[in-house]
């Protein structure tokens, strides 16, 4: 039949013209893979091509978009400024190319190849989550791209430079969160009794392990702890059985802020009133305690490294005036009273810092620059947290606070 | 006692679950096809009483006004969209209702943004209890306007002549049109009462899991199975099926160790396999007779 | 000019279009074995992943184009088989070995799903479909000792031998197109004749096809199967250039998506498979430069065109297209009384 072959004819037409589309440009002369086909890609006389995936649709749509804006807006006011005064005396303009990859390591990969392949970048910059970063993070080292300052809670990209030495993390990870908050009750010295409700994942269960550090060798003790699941439209079942064990303290390891607050109010609801943690990226005043009525709710905690901008305190703070103001400036679609916003925002200060400290202009130069980054609070950061590059089985950043909110701020515990 | 408090906090969600599988068996009742976007138009018309909040209509006017709105789409739906493909084959009246669901998804996104938006609360905030089992006001609200709602188009359905005509043209198209009944807008006001009705549960619901594209996705699997566990052409059967999964849901997550709460859902899905197996036709459903 | 000129008897016209056939068919096999060499490893990565969800969506097709059996369970055998591939390559165990364990074990548990869920029809059938990859998820991510749990599984694998004078994305590249073609060939193979007509009875209507003796359950069953194992070798063909796995990929919206792939691609048509898995991979590229993080809503919008122009796919349109411009060619002049 003449439409038959005519159909395959088309039909291969266009799928040969879109992967044509798809990535121009041929190979390097190698033949192998680009990235190290040449010592610093991604530089030019005026420019420094940086690139990232995010998942910018999906559940983690929001997340995903806050921390983006947060980078755009500080590139932003740096380009504005004239751009980075590099060792070898140009100033270059960051470009930021990024894709979505809607939290499907599927998509991250596929759009790291594009960064790499098409886009060329000089390095990679909070690639965000986990699971998207796992599946990154073998071919960035075998191809030698810097994947640095990993939007992520996990110790595993930080712990291990003889295998990833192009990888790094940047803020202290969800296990120091959770040993602050059993040190936190065992310094007070009594027995006591802590109950947890987690997400089902690694995330969960790092929240776990680190409260459980927290208290290891004191007369704390863990009641019970419970599950669920991102996808849970509540947490009233788990939190009534958290509620029978009657225990002293509740930790919420929940990332999802619509369950953060029906949960703590349905403890509210059964007369059971602990002392409660509330994980770093669900207690945003303006968008957990003050939609849930939290506020009046006694002896609640939180930890943070960051200042953020919907915190009274910080109300004439420098670093936070102007992350609000570029931010709305750049990226009005982008909420920089979300955590990934202000965690986007101190990493981009960050990548900044370590590409003015690079000694000469390759991506083996931006690693050692990061190694050599230390400093101590300033910007977005909160007093007292250090920055140490130099650690070489940590993040670089230490020292996360507990806080306590009192009088409509959370105000920073000794 | 925590089992009767757990049984408690399933009676909600049930109903939240059974409102929208009411409206998934009302669709498959009237036009023969299951709506899988049936919790994305629910979401929607969240969103646009959310928007009129902003305006400053009070929370339950506002929700008032965007069922009707819902109810309107729905039904404009059907005749735009759906009607064209009343004699297609399954595949394809699943993939459309399966458009709609990304459609819906995606004009979400594009118009309100995909961060989590909360919803005001729609009744007063008080705690209750009753012979020490604890629920809040908003919980008995909610189950309160919902079995109202589904009273109402129950009467609706069986009690006026309009309802009557639904049913007739459910039933049986070809001699409805033949008896002169106005097939096309009966069918209209199917997709237009589920609509409804959906857009009631979605905003009883926002006030606790906040408004976001997806919001729905996960009520509408529970859902689904609520209304094939209880005979697609069942509506009490939706209902009770509904209500029978959210409280197995959290018993099972509270006491069977290893279902835990992360495979609670395993619970329903597993119950609707078990029945199917024994009763196709689903606990309440009528046996299928297809005539060749 | 009159239409004499260009009639030509219909003979002739079989044997040019054959010829035409062999031409177009040799000239894509040349582009395809000799892309490779000169594409970046970004584009062969991306031909990888059409090639591998192009063999899911036509597993699909064999069970909802064919036996007219909606299904959205194809997510959780594609994630059956990527996990055993992965298992393989932790052990050591050599590549073929891995593609072996990927079809049986997504086959067994194709077999095991379908033998309970064949009794039911049409929506009930869909729904119980859906509870798989549904409950499959949150499995996953519980049997951590055998999935890695949330973290996922990297799994790194048939690295180009030495004489080959590839790069490792070139050697993935032959590697998965070609089993991807062998597999297409097979399932050729598998639906002619009597299987074929059955299904199609089947898909026409399931009673009349039961009361003319065809063996309903059996071959519904059969369909499901092969869908199944079509779906474990596409994990298997999918973890060799991504080589890392989590439940992350492994979503309903997988799915949901191959069954939309499915649609746009044309149903029953091995070459809309193709197109499916190419549109399915490709879009992002054009609409994320447009605008980032909407392909979604793009995907649903080509998808509502689709079923409302082109009711049988991109495949099915272009073939009525071509057979109306070739009709009005070959027509004789209409009398005018």
């Amino acid at each position: 039949m003449p439409s038959r072959g005519t159909a395959t004819r088309i039909a291969f037409a266009v799928v040969a013209a879109s992967v044509l589309l798809a990535g121009c440009g041929g190979r390097g002369s190698t033949g192998s893979t680009s990235g190290s086909g040449s010592d610093a890609p991604g530089i030019t006389g005026d420019t420094i091509t940086i690139g990232s995936s995010y998942p910018l649709s999906g559940p983690l749509g929001a997340n995903g978009i806050a921390a983006k804006g947060a980078a755009v807006a500080y590139f932003d006011s740096v380009n504005a400024a004239g751009g980075v005064k590099m060792a070898d005396g140009k100033t270059r303009k960051i470009k930021f190319v990024f894709y979505d990859d809607g939290y499907d390591p599927a998509k991250a990969v596929q759009n790291y190849g594009k960064l790499v392949d098409s886009d060329h970048v000089f390095a990679l910059f909070q690639t965000f989550g986990t699971a998207p970063n796992l599946a990154i993070m073998k071919k960035a080292n075998a191809d030698k791209v810097p994947q640095v300052f990993v939007h992520a809670g996990d110790a595993l990209f930080s712990k291990d430079r003889t295998a990833n030495p192009w990888t790094m993390g940047w803020q202290p990870t969800y296990e120091s969160e959770g040993v602050a908050y059993g040190k936190s009750l065992a310094s007070q010295n009594k027995p006591m009794t802590v109950a947890v409700l987690r997400q089902a994942d690694t995330l969960g269960e790092v929240f776990l392990k680190g409260i459980q550090e927290g208290i290891a060798g004191s007369e704390v003790t863990i009641a019970k702890v419970a599950t669920y699941t991102p996808k849970d439209p509540t947490v009233d079942s788990q939190i009534s059985t958290l509620a029978a064990t009657k225990a002293d303290a509740l930790f919420m390891a929940v990332a999802i802020p619509p369950l953060m607050i029906s949960g703590i109010n349905h403890a509210v609801t059964l007369g059971w009133k602990p002392t409660v943690f509330m994980a770093s990226m669900s207690s945003s005043i303006s968008q957990v305690v003050e939609p849930g009525h939290l506020g009046s709710y006694p002896n609640l905690f939180t930890a943070s490294f960051v200042k953020a901008p919907d915190d009274p305190q910080w109300a004439n703070d420098q670093a936070v005036a102007d992350l609000k103001s570029q931010m709305q400036k750049s990226s009005p679609d982008a909420n920089p009273n979300i955590t990934n916003a202000q965690w986007g925002y101190g990493a981009a200060t960050s990548l900044v810092d370590a590409l003015k400290g690079m000694k000469t202009v390759s991506r083996q130069g931006l690693m050692d620059a990061i190694h050599a980054l230390k400093s101590e609070g300033g910007g977005i950061l909160l007093p007292g947290i250090t920055m140490d590059g130099s650690d070489s089985q940590s993040t670089p950043l230490h020292g996360i606070k507990v806080e306590r909110f009192t009088n409509g701020s959370w105000q920073i515990q000794k | 006692m925590n089992v009767l408090q757990q049984v408690v906090d399933g009676i909600t969600s049930g109903s939240i679950y059974g409102a929208v599988a009411l409206a998934l068996v009302l669709v498959y009742r009237s036009t023969g096809l299951i709506n899988f976007a049936q919790g994305q138009l629910a979401a929607v018309s969240a969103y646009v009483a959310f928007s009129l909040t902003k305006f400053g209509l009070p929370v339950v006017a506002a929700i008032i006004v965007a069922t009707v709105a819902s109810a309107a789409l729905g039904a404009g739906l059907e005749r735009t969209l759906i009607r064209r493909f009343e004699r297609a084959d399954h595949l394809v009246t699943i993939v459309v209702t399966v458009a709609l669901l990304i459609c819906g998804n995606g004009l979400i996104s594009l118009f309100w943004g995909a961060d989590l938006k909360p919803f005001p609360a729609i009744f007063p905030s008080r705690n209750l209890s009753v012979g020490g089992l604890h629920f809040t006001a908003s919980d008995v609200g909610t189950v309160v306007v919902l079995l109202c709602v589904i009273g109402l188009v129950d009467l609706l359905f069986q009690r006026t002549r309009f309802g009557l005509a639904l049913r007739a043209v459910a039933l049986n198209r070809e001699s409805s049109a033949q008896s002169g009944l106005p097939v096309g807008r009966l069918l209209m006001a199917g997709w237009g009462i589920a609509a409804l009705i959906g857009s009631v549960a979605g905003c009883l619901v926002a006030p606790t899991i906040s408004l976001q594209p997806g919001m729905m996705d996960g009520v509408l699997v529970y859902a689904l199975a609520a209304a094939i566990l209880g005979g697609l052409d069942s509506p009490v059967g939706a209902i009770a099926a509904a209500w029978l999964i959210g409280i197995t849901q959290n018993l099972a997550g509270a006491y069977v160790d290893f279902i835990g709460s992360d495979l609670q859902i395993v619970v329903p899905l597993l119950l609707m396999v078990l029945v199917l197996l024994v009763r196709p036709q689903g606990l309440f459903g009528r046996k299928e007779v297809q005539r060749v | 000019m009159t239409l004499q000129d260009t009639a030509m008897h219909p003979l002739q016209r079989a044997g040019a279009t054959r010829v035409a056939g062999f031409v177009v068919a040799a000239v894509a096999t040349a582009v395809l074995v000799l892309l490779p060499l000169w594409a970046t490893p970004f584009m062969n990565l991306q031909i990888s992943l059409i090639a591998a969800y192009a063999v899911a969506i036509r597993g699909l097709g064999v069970l909802t184009g064919h036996a007219g059996q909606v299904s959205l369970a194809q997510s959780a055998f594609f994630g059956v088989g990527a996990y055993s591939a992965a298992y393989a390559v932790d052990h050591g165990w050599p590549a073929a070995v891995g593609l072996l364990l990927a079809v049986v074990v997504a086959s067994l548990a194709g077999v095991l799903i379908a033998i309970p869920a064949v009794r039911l029809r049409g929506f009930a059938f869909g729904i119980l479909t859906l509870a798989v990859p549904v409950v499959g998820v949150p499995l996953a991510n519980r049997l951590s000792g055998l999935t890695g749990g949330a973290q996922g599984k990297t799994a790194v694998s048939l690295p180009a031998p030495e004489w080959s004078g590839l790069a490792d994305d070139q050697w993935h590249y032959y590697v998965v197109v070609a089993i991807a073609a062998l597999i297409f060939l097979l399932v050729h193979n598998l639906l002619t004749g009597r299987l074929s007509r059955a299904l199609d009875l089947l898909r026409a209507n399931e009673t009349v096809a039961a009361a003319m003796g065809v063996p309903v359950q059996r071959y519904k069953v059969m369909a499901f199967t092969i869908s199944a194992a079509c779906g474990g070798a596409a994990g298997w063909l999918y973890l060799v250039p991504v080589q890392f796995i989590s439940p992350d990929s492994l979503q309903l919206t997988l799915s949901i998506s191959l069954l939309v792939a499915l649609v746009v691609g044309g149903v029953r048509s091995p070459t809309g498979a193709v197109v499916g898995a190419a549109f399915y991979v490709l879009l992002p590229n054009v609409t994320d430069k447009i605008t980032p993080g909407r392909s979604y809503l793009f995907f649903g919008i080509v998808l509502l065109i689709v079923l409302l122009f082109f009711p049988q796919g991109v495949t099915g349109g272009l073939r009525s297209l071509a057979g109306r411009l070739s009709r009005r060619r070959s027509e004789p002049p209409r009398a005018t009384e």
